[in-house]
């Protein structure tokens, strides 16, 4: 009031490298300074540029966050997906995916969706909760092979920043690059072990590597996202309770730590974690016969005494992987590693829809998520020839048809 | 003022409004700006920066002074018993006094950073802001930066509740 206070645009190029050094938070934070930072930032080069740089710095300036994920169906009206992070508490932007799809997994900033009943050649939707956006993929080939198993997997390799949804079959991988206008590629496979849908652990991205059970949850698939090869390694022993695998995944101290229910004398008695370790990789696929190298070192256990396999259930890491959490209906064990010895707490949650198997509501657990503003639309690709040939003759038919008559009635004005 | 030593070349930097200043040549090309000008044979002996008022100008021309590489020629400051060290935590105490000033003069600091090409001036006008935002509300980041809410009340409220996860 009365001060004389310059209202200053800061020039283009000063403006776009401050952004540049802000973390994912403060650049969506700032959109709200005035009209020209959220022009800067809305900018979907800009956007990528920026989502590229955080992915090269690593861990150290994005820290992987726990996202809860759900999804609510009314009859009618789609299905809306809302996501918080759990790290932070805070909600993310809510989206709409199309009716009967699900979740596939969660890959650094982006959720993929695959359609549940809809085959292999379903298209699948690409979403960035931090953006709301969402991007339906181009159409993957036929399968060829008898019998139409397959998985989904979105995977993404932080040297060369690229988004790549895989296809696993028995006999074939097929790939899509995101932003390709070459389209899918195949690979051909000879193992006949294909990955499968678990509700308990989605197909896992960590440190480039996509890693998913296989069928019978004996082995688990092992996809370098850059060189699209794969191998697969025994896994410790699952059990199965009411026909549900009893197993969870996520990532601990950079590799997978596998959360395996003990069962003894047909009751839940706790869960073990055990971490793998890769063997160096000598382009031999290992033997399938059992005789490989120790993988697995158990790490820790928590006592359960208690499991419904209606009720759903996710094993996470948090806080740096200090914390690691286990869900079970609305249960929540705590098992802080910082401890000496370490501190274990249990928790009772709210009471959580119990519809979650029904189409209701459904909700899910993912560690490795990383904030970014990504556009998926920055992998549209370009509207084929056809469809632009099309559109224009459609508009000059349209003039045609309706401008005479336009003219006619300007004339009475 | 540093003591002009015999064979140094001086570069004249005028200002737009009128006022004159004599500095080493080393010390003016610490802008890639006027580096390029001299190299391009650009420049005779004075060299009109345009934009620039006398008072940031002098301000720029301190820094640099204070930043040009001090190969024996900058003064007594620079000898060679000083730790590198020791000299690199010197030069981080002054910057973060010589950014002590009132927002128009840091703003305009930054515009003739970005217009002179100083990198090192740039970077460290330019952190002050990125550590703005990153530690501020909404509302101090743009008395801060002088850039006024140019939203309407309804607007703001959509795009807050659209980034509302960044928020604290």
């Amino acid at each position: 009031m009365g001060r004389r206070r310059r209202n200053v645009e800061i020039p283009s190029e000063i403006l776009h490298d401050i952004l540049m050094k802000l973390t994912t938070r403060d650049v969506a934070r700032s959109c709200c300074i005035s009209r020209q930072w959220r022009a800067a930032v809305s900018d979907p080069f800009f956007r990528s540029t920026h989502a590229n740089a955080m992915a090269m710095a690593g861990h150290a300036a994005a820290p992987a966050e726990v996202l809860l994920v759900s999804k609510t169906c009314e009859p009618g009206l789609g299905d809306e997906v809302s996501a918080s992070s759990m790290s932070t508490g805070k909600d993310l932007r809510s989206f709409a995916v199309p009716g009967g799809y699900d979740l596939a997994n969660v890959c650094h900033g982006l959720l993929c969706y695959v359609h549940r009943a809809g085959g292999p050649e379903a298209p699948a939707v690409v979403c960035n909760p931090a953006t709301g956006e969402t991007l339906a993929l181009p159409k993957p080939p036929p399968l060829a092979a008898k019998g139409r198993k397959h998985l989904f997997a979105l995977g993404f390799s932080p040297p060369t920043n690229e988004y790549k949804l895989f296809r696993f079959s028995p006999f074939s991988m097929d790939v899509y690059t995101l932003g390709d206008t070459a389209g899918w590629r195949q690979h051909l496979r000879s193992s006949s072990s294909c990955p499968t849908q678990t509700t308990a652990w989605a197909p896992l991205l960590i440190d480039g590597k996509l890693y998913m059970p296989t069928n019978c949850w004996k082995r688990v698939l092992v996809v370098d996202v850059v060189t699209e090869t794969c191998r697969s390694y025994g896994l410790p022993e699952v059990k199965t309770f009411d026909g549900v695998p009893l197993v969870g995944a996520f990532e601990l101290e950079g590799r997978l730590c596998l959360a395996i229910h003990e069962i003894i004398h047909d009751l839940p008695r706790g869960l073990n974690l055990w971490i793998m370790s890769l063997p160096p990789e000598d382009g031999n696929e290992p033997p399938e016969d059992g005789n490989e190298p120790p993988l697995w070192e158990p790490r820790h256990r928590f006592d359960i005494d208690e499991f419904y396999a209606t009720k759903p259930w996710s094993a996470w890491a948090d806080d740096g992987g200090e914390m690691l959490c286990y869900m079970h209906g609305n249960t929540l064990h705590k098992y802080d590693k910082r401890g000496r010895p370490p501190k274990s707490e249990q928790l009772r949650l709210p009471e959580i829809p119990s519809a979650w198997r029904s189409s209701k509501c459904r909700w899910s657990i993912h560690g490795g998520y990383h904030l970014t503003l990504l556009s998926p639309l920055t992998f549209a690709l370009p509207p084929s020839k056809d469809k632009h040939q099309f559109k224009h003759t459609l508009s000059r038919v349209l003039y045609d048809a309706i401008r005479p008559w336009v003219r006619k009635a300007e004339e009475y004005i | 003022m540093a003591t002009r030593e015999a064979g140094k070349k001086m570069i004249m930097l005028k200002s737009p409004d009128g006022m004159e200043f004599e500095v080493e040549e080393a010390v003016a090309m610490e802008s890639q700006t006027i580096r390029k000008m001299i190299e391009d044979d650009c420049a005779d002996t004075a060299i009109l920066i345009p934009n620039i008022n006398s008072k940031i100008l002098s301000r720029v021309i301190e820094y640099c002074n204070k930043h040009v590489p001090t190969t024996g020629a900058t003064g007594a400051a620079a000898s060679d018993t000083v730790a590198p060290a020791a000299l690199a935590e010197d030069l981080k105490i002054w910057d973060a006094e010589f950014i002590k000033v009132n927002r128009a003069t840091r703003f305009d600091l930054i515009q003739a950073a970005s217009y002179l090409n100083i990198k090192g001036l740039l970077d460290l006008t330019s952190q002050t802001t990125i550590d703005t935002i990153s530690d501020n509300s909404l509302e101090e980041i743009r008395s801060f930066l002088s850039t006024k809410n140019d939203y309407l009340p309804e607007e703001e409220q959509t795009i807050r509740r659209e980034n509302q996860w960044a928020f604290q």
